[in-house]
């Protein structure tokens, strides 16, 4: 399998897992503090742009990454150096890990919205499952 | 199961016969009960709250109201339990007394002597239009002789007296006849004394099909709720009702009952009054429709000694009279002292919340943009597209919705009755010195009282709803859209109350406090604010002038909307 390809899934697995995660945590907070007193009307129209907060908030959080690896470590970089490590001659020295990034921007959302529904489908006995039956 | 035959007398009894509704409507009550409410003033307001208090129940009593929780935990519950039948003997004592005692007694110079030592001019040529007005002396001489003409001629009366036969029929049967009035007032005091001997006279007549029940009068059991005074009419010595006399009215009643009943045996009596009953002054209203006085506290007392009758029929140890009174104790008119066996008492005030609670949670409405959960049942079923229910309740809400706005529909039936219950229960439980219904301040109102409970309705399936007697489903067709709201509420707040003891029944782990049905064993806290009962039936389509009607019925003008 060509190098990039070993990158960009690696990006998309390590930003998946992390973003289904945070979006797990951060749904079933929200579900637990603000919806214990709203019905499923308010979640359906709060969860899109709940979910899409949470994937601007990552791909923020990515792009300053990016910039970060690009101008301070890229050239002798800590990311490249845990890269290699992982995948062992991967690369030219001196470039910006994009099939990295990359995976990494692919995985984000759809760990965001696996985290929602992984969070909604938590609250099956309740009134969370809902907004997708309609 | 034997059947309950109650004879209210006059007002008071009538407003004994709305707390008895009431009670039923929680499911404290035998199957059957049958209410005769006897009243000569033909428009006295306190018994057409009372008819409409009934008919109000009849029109739920007729749906399902049976929930089991489905996962064995032994829960269930059923309000509306009895059938409850009324009938309405209104009418004026005049009929049988057009042209007052003396002209029928000019001849009889001897008893007009005798009477005039007894009676006033008044009283004497009165045509009692309105009823005895307090003067049960005069009473009596009438009442028997309307009772007869009325139980053999009056649909109503017949009905009644038929009923009691036929159910005293049955080998194993043996019906309770409590006969409840006010021993101080003048329909119940005259009634009181006279009843049992005149029912007992027509059932040594053979009935309408020549068929002999003179020996069904050996299987009927008699009992009494005499009401003493409990309240007072303030500025009634200007008109044809003189408080100051009630005490002395009612010494001279009792000591008159004893008189006859000595050695024929008393049938068990129940004596409920007030040691301050100043505490509950009214408006004097002499008769008519004005006459429509706030419930009291010693109404559920009466109601409860008439349930109690039902199950104890019997003298206990040779002492008739039972009386739940402690004269050394100041008098506290509160939930925890209504005179409920102490094996019961949790039991019974817990059937009363549930359907207080029910009735919060139906008419709750919030006009502003509130939290969802923060809404009413009634409201949130109206207004919210997804509900988060079982998906069968949700889907049969979605095809129905349309009849929770109609305004002869169920849901407006339903909101009429809890209207009555929580205007009734106002009064009789959080005022006029009774205390025990609490409800939540203004401020509190925005809070989430009832929150947990519109999320445990999320977790309730529809078998526990739609299940009957033998735990099978029943038909559709016998349902209507209130009536499942209703029972997915009262399963709701059956598990809420479950989840009390550690065990979480909600199925849901919300940080929610569950609701807690009864405080401390004493106290029913509803999720309303007081005073805003009569705005919420407005919300809900019920016009202002029928609110303001209703507030005004159980002296609550403070809640009227405009």
């Amino acid at each position: 399998m060509d190098k990039s390809v070993e990158v960009a899934i690696i990006g998309f697995i390590g930003a998946f897992a992390i973003n289904i995660l945070l979006a797990w945590f951060n749904v079933t907070s929200w579900i637990q503090a603000d919806c214990a007193e709203e019905g499923p009307d308010y979640i359906k129209a709060k969860l899109k742009s709940r979910l899409a907060f949470l994937i601007l908030l990552s791909v923020a959080i990515l792009f300053v990454f990016i910039l970060v690896d690009l101008f301070f470590f890229s050239g002798n970089g800590m990311l490249r150096q845990a890269i290699n490590k992982a995948v062992s001659d991967w690369g030219d020295e001196g470039q910006v890990a994009w099939p990295l990034w990359i995976g990494a921007l692919i995985g984000l959302p759809l760990g965001s919205i696996a985290g929602g529904i992984w969070a909604l489908a938590s609250f099956r006995k309740s009134k969370c499952t809902i907004p997708f039956l309609g | 199961m034997n059947d309950l035959f109650v004879i209210a007398a006059g007002g008071t009894g009538a407003k004994v016969a709305e707390a008895l509704i009431h009670l039923l409507a929680a499911g404290c009550g035998p199957k059957n009960v049958h209410i005769l409410l006897v009243d000569g003033d033909t428009t006295n307001g306190n018994r057409n709250r009372s008819v409409q208090t009934w008919m109000a129940y009849q029109r739920l009593q007729s749906w399902p109201w049976l929930v089991k929780c489905e996962e064995d935990h032994g829960l269930s519950a059923r309000l509306f339990n009895t059938n409850v039948n009324a009938y309405v003997l209104a009418e004026r004592f005049d009929d049988v007394n057009q042209v007052g005692l003396l002209p029928q007694i000019m001849g009889d110079r001897e008893l007009e002597g005798a009477l005039r030592v007894l009676l006033n001019d008044s009283e004497l040529t009165s045509n009692l239009s309105i009823g005895f007005t307090g003067r049960p002396n005069l009473g009596c001489l009438v009442m028997d002789r309307y009772l007869r003409l009325h139980f053999t001629s009056h649909p109503q009366g017949r009905a009644f007296l038929q009923a009691l036969e036929t159910s005293a029929r049955p080998e194993e049967s043996n019906p309770r006849v409590v006969v409840v009035g006010s021993v101080f007032g003048g329909t119940g005091a005259s009634l009181l004394p006279v009843v049992h001997r005149c029912i007992a006279s027509l059932f040594e007549q053979p009935n309408a099909q020549n068929q002999p029940r003179q020996h069904l009068l050996a299987k009927l059991r008699w009992g009494k709720v005499m009401q003493l005074p409990y309240f007072r009419p303030d500025g009634g010595e200007a008109t044809e009702v003189n408080t100051n006399r009630h005490l002395t009215d009612t010494s001279s009643a009792l000591w008159y009952y004893g008189e006859i009943t000595r050695g024929n045996g008393v049938e068990p009596t129940y004596l409920v009054g007030s040691q301050s009953p100043q505490a509950r002054i009214i408006p004097v209203a002499v008769g008519g429709a004005d006459q429509i006085n706030p419930a009291f506290y010693h109404e559920i007392v009466a109601a409860l000694a008439v349930l109690d009758f039902y199950q104890h029929p019997e003298t206990m140890d040779g002492r008739p009279i039972r009386h739940f009174s402690d004269p050394k104790a100041s008098e506290q008119c509160s939930l925890d002292q209504l005179p409920i066996p102490s094996s019961e008492r949790l039991v019974v005030l817990e059937k009363v919340a549930t359907l207080l609670h029910l009735g919060a949670f139906w008419i709750n409405w919030r006009s502003d943009e509130a939290f969802a959960y923060r809404r009413g049942l009634l409201q949130y079923a109206k207004t919210a597209s997804l509900t988060g229910w079982d998906p069968r309740i949700h889907n049969w809400l979605n095809t129905r919705r349309a009849e929770l706005t109609d305004q002869q529909g169920p849901a407006s039936q339903a909101v009429d009755y809890f209207a009555r219950l929580l205007l009734w229960a106002t009064t009789s439980l959080s005022t006029y010195g009774a205390s025990g219904l609490a409800f939540l301040s203004t401020d509190e109102s925005a809070s989430s009282y009832y929150s947990s409970l519109h999320n445990t309705l999320c977790c309730i399936k529809r078998s526990e709803i739609c299940v009957d007697e033998a735990d099978k489903q029943f038909q559709e067709q016998n349902d209507n859209i209130a009536a499942r709201l209703c029972r997915v509420a009262l399963a709701g707040l059956v598990r809420e109350n479950a989840s009390q003891s550690g065990k979480n029944l909600r199925g849901h782990s919300f940080a929610l406090r569950p609701l807690r049905l009864v405080e401390d064993g004493a106290r029913v806290r509803i999720g309303l604010p007081p005073d805003r009962i009569g705005s919420m039936l407005a919300s809900h389509g019920v016009s202002s002038g029928h609110v303001n009607a209703l507030c005004r019925n159980y002296g609550l003008p403070g809640q009227e909307v405009k």
